[in-house]
């Protein structure tokens, strides 16, 4: 009887044994992870008024660290060469002598303001670089505590208007129809640098990776592990939380919103995207988000669709192909683009 | 029924045996801890100028850090899983207005001070927040 039960408890305990084996083992490689050597190498500056945060996938250090570096790079020159406030800049000289007279300007900065353009009449004039007048006004970043007077506004919006900007695409040339006009790329040059960062950290062999200028950002390729890169959206009402999240890869997705840079005055809250149209904050939303290939163009779109309000924005995302978004309107109410309902992932709900 | 069965052990079992058996269960309590540990534990990382030059676990931690920032000091709380920032010596205070948060992925950024919270875990939740 005891040799049966010996026999028969032998391949028990071996069998317990084989199981301890398995589970110690399968616990001491899932902490070490081997079956990769890509991993994320990520680095942050403070660039274009933001933070600016760069992660990049590959196997080598000093590949991250180099091509993390040169995108840096890249961003603090098209700050410098986009900059509408410092004094000699380029705009800032476009403002001056390219009044009534055409101006030779670079290559780059004549494609940038020939999409802009583009989108300022998609839009009715939502999205305007000659709004310049208008911003300078206001001080969101500075100690000034006031919010500009009526009248300064009033006499500001004067020189803005998009019609008054003329291209010559043979001639490379701009002209400015008034004297007074100005321009400020502030709405496009976060979206348009982080594309070139993109573009650097590509050519200097990162597989994959994200650049986010604050809220601005592009994402391309794959996690280590293989998955799309998973994105949280901020909550505009709750500092403490994400409104959504979406996974993606080789994606732009660019947020708009009210809780960026602001100032609060006399109980009122004034924040940075200004309706060209009043010299105003617009206050149809509370934030815009766009999904698109580019975040040059995501960028502008996400500040012009902030400005023409849910019902118009959302039309117009519906109606231009590629283009997807998620509108927080001024109530709190959240609407999704039919393409991106699948896609989004909310944590309130939509309006259906 | 115990005695039976450790007496039948004893019976089948060789010392080397016992010692192999113990040494696995050692190693198997041991990888379970390596496992548990991994999975606790946000910190809440300072950054000042782009470099990180602070890191606090927020688990059980209720305190005031007073730090230098590059334009002046910045003081920052800690509270029940959460941080904020108390003040920076920056114009608007933005950072201050934003509030607490407790995710991992979220941060505060006090633009003028060069000063940047951030929560992290071991695995991050998002790879990148759209702020």
């Amino acid at each position: 009887m005891a040799g049966h039960t010996n026999r028969l408890s032998a391949p028990i305990l071996s069998f317990i044994i084989f199981l301890f084996i398995c589970v110690s083992f399968s616990m001491i490689f899932s902490c070490s992870n081997p079956e990769t050597s890509q991993r994320i190498y990520q680095r942050s500056q403070f660039l274009m008024d933001t933070l600016v945060e760069i992660k990049a996938v590959t196997n080598d250090s000093g590949i991250a660290d180099r091509a993390m570096g040169d995108a840096f790079k890249v961003i603090k020159e098209v700050e410098d060469r986009m900059s509408a406030r410092k004094s000699g800049s380029l705009l800032d000289r476009i403002g001056r002598d390219a009044v009534g007279k055409p101006m030779k300007i670079p290559d780059e900065l004549f494609n940038i303001i020939e999409v802009c353009q583009e989108y300022s009449r998609r839009t009715n004039g939502s999205f305007d670089i000659s709004i310049n007048p208008v911003t300078r006004l206001w001080h969101f970043d500075q100690t000034e505590k006031a919010v500009p007077k009526e009248e300064d506004i009033r006499n500001a919006i004067k020189f803005v208007g998009f019609g008054g900007i003329q291209l010559d695409k043979e001639k490379g040339t701009i002209e400015l129809d008034r004297e007074g006009m100005s321009l400020d790329l502030g709405g496009a040059a976060k979206g348009y640098a982080v594309d070139k960062a993109v573009e650097k950290l590509k050519e200097s062999g990162i597989v994959a990776g994200i650049v986010n200028a604050g809220g601005d950002l592009r994402v391309f390729g794959k996690r280590p592990d293989g998955e799309p890169w998973n994105i949280g959206i901020q909550d505009p009402e709750d500092s403490e939380g994400v409104i959504a999240t979406i996974q993606l890869t080789d994606m732009a997705l660019v947020t708009s919103g009210d809780y960026e840079r602001y100032i609060i005055y006399k109980g009122t809250k004034y924040h940075h995207i200004i309706d060209p149209k009043t010299g105003q904050p617009a206050r149809g939303c509370k934030s815009v988000s766009i999904v698109f290939m580019k975040a040059f163009d995501a960028d502008i779109l996400s500040t012009a669709i902030f400005v023409m309000g849910p019902e118009a924005g959302m039309r117009l995302i519906e109606n231009m192909p590629g283009v997807e978004g998620m509108i927080v309107d001024a109530s709190g109410r959240i609407q999704v683009s039919s393409g991106l309902k699948d896609r989004l992932k909310l944590y309130r709900n939509a309006i259906p | 029924m115990s005695s039976r069965f450790f007496s039948h052990i004893r019976h089948t079992l060789t010392r080397a045996d016992i010692i192999l058996i113990g040494f696995l269960v050692l190693c198997t309590i041991f990888s379970f801890s390596l496992w548990f540990r991994s999975g606790s534990g946000q910190k809440v990382i300072i950054m000042v100028d782009g470099k990180k030059v602070r890191q606090i676990s927020l688990k059980n931690e209720k305190k005031e850090i007073v730090m230098q920032g590059l334009k002046g000091p910045f003081v920052f709380e800690l509270k029940d899983g959460k941080v904020r920032m108390k003040d920076s010596a920056c114009p608007n205070k933005l950072c201050v207005k934003m509030g607490w948060i407790s995710q991992e992925g979220q941060m505060i950024c006090c633009i003028p001070n060069r000063v940047v919270l951030k929560i992290i875990g071991e695995k991050e939740i998002y790879d990148a927040v759209a702020r």
